[in-house]
């Protein structure tokens, strides 16, 4: 096999690699949200949180089933400065 | 000084230039993707459509707001702020998360975050101010949802107003930096694995050259 074709193969390779990324990223890959499912029976269920790749300020927040009445020592499990580790 | 490759066989400008030498053509394939990339992601990550704003009062625990998204698998960049401005310096702290539910009431995402402001003296005055922060995330059914925020503070009440920006985006950042980096890097050492000889020469003479 020539050279030339080798390298076209692989810019071919490179090309589809490229599709599927562009392809994951209109669909919101890697984002909080990304993967939730939902059915009319169980509603919504599945990820929630962000990629392991994600990095943004905020972090991923567990509430208790009332946010209302808040939990045992409130937000603030994620995060970083004086309010870390709260 | 002698050159320090000299034991090599001299390679000139040409070869380093000529992109059928070694395996400088998929390195250039590989460059070539990367710069793609890039640009793709930043398109993806402009704004595609008009933000919604919500102000929460936090002493008013059951206010809720709805928003419309209109298409599945929407995308948005949501930044919440409130002023730190009279929370304690160096030891106040405010954590502000937000709860997005169904219509039907179920969880479908929730983040949070926390402000804060600091100073000191350490070789001249400094300052720091927590007052923002992003996540982005994916919608991935249409339909209205209720928008909510908790918050906590270390003080017993702490009522400055948070406003919560959903913002519209193209698309996710993340696949198209996750397959850009990598080409990049990539292809920055094939290229230079490729032409170490000749492009270590012609450091070398810069180096001699600046000496």
């Amino acid at each position: 096999m020539s050279k030339n074709i080798k390298v076209i193969i692989f810019a071919v390779i490179c090309l589809l690699l490229l599709g599927m990324a562009w392809s994951a990223s209109a669909r919101g890959w890697g984002y909080a949200g990304y993967g939730t499912q939902y059915s009319e029976s169980r509603g919504y269920y599945g990820h929630r949180g962000p990629s392991f790749f994600y990095f943004g300020s905020g972090g991923r927040y567990y509430p208790t089933n009332s946010t209302r009445s808040g939990s045992l020592g409130g937000p603030g499990s994620a995060g970083s400065g004086p309010g870390a580790g709260k | 000084m002698a050159p320090r490759y000299k034991n090599h066989t001299h390679i000139n400008e040409r070869q380093i230039e000529h992109s059928s030498y070694g395996l400088t053509p998929y390195a250039l394939v590989l460059l070539a993707l990367s710069v793609i990339c890039f640009i793709g992601a930043a398109i993806q990550n402009g704004e595609n459509g008009t933000a919604e704003t919500f102000k929460f009062s936090p002493e008013q625990s059951d206010q809720e707001e709805t928003l419309r998204v209109k298409e599945a698998n929407s995308i948005y960049a949501v930044t919440v702020r409130q002023s730190p401005s009279q929370l304690p310096n160096n030891k106040g702290w405010s954590d502000v998360a937000v709860v997005v539910r169904s219509n039907t009431g179920e969880q479908v995402l929730s983040f949070g975050g926390d402000f804060w402001r600091a100073s000191g003296y350490s070789d001249g005055h400094w300052s720091e101010t927590k007052s923002s922060y992003t996540m982005k995330t994916t919608f991935p059914v249409k339909g209205d949802y209720k928008v909510s925020i908790e918050s906590s503070s270390s003080q017993p009440s702490y009522n400055q107003p948070v406003t919560v920006r959903f913002e519209p985006r193209n698309g996710s950042t993340l696949p198209l930096l996750l397959l850009g980096v990598p080409a990049l890097i990539i292809g920055v050492f094939l290229g230079y694995w490729s032409n170490h000889r000749a492009v270590n020469e012609k450091l070398s003479e810069w180096s001699e050259n600046m000496e």
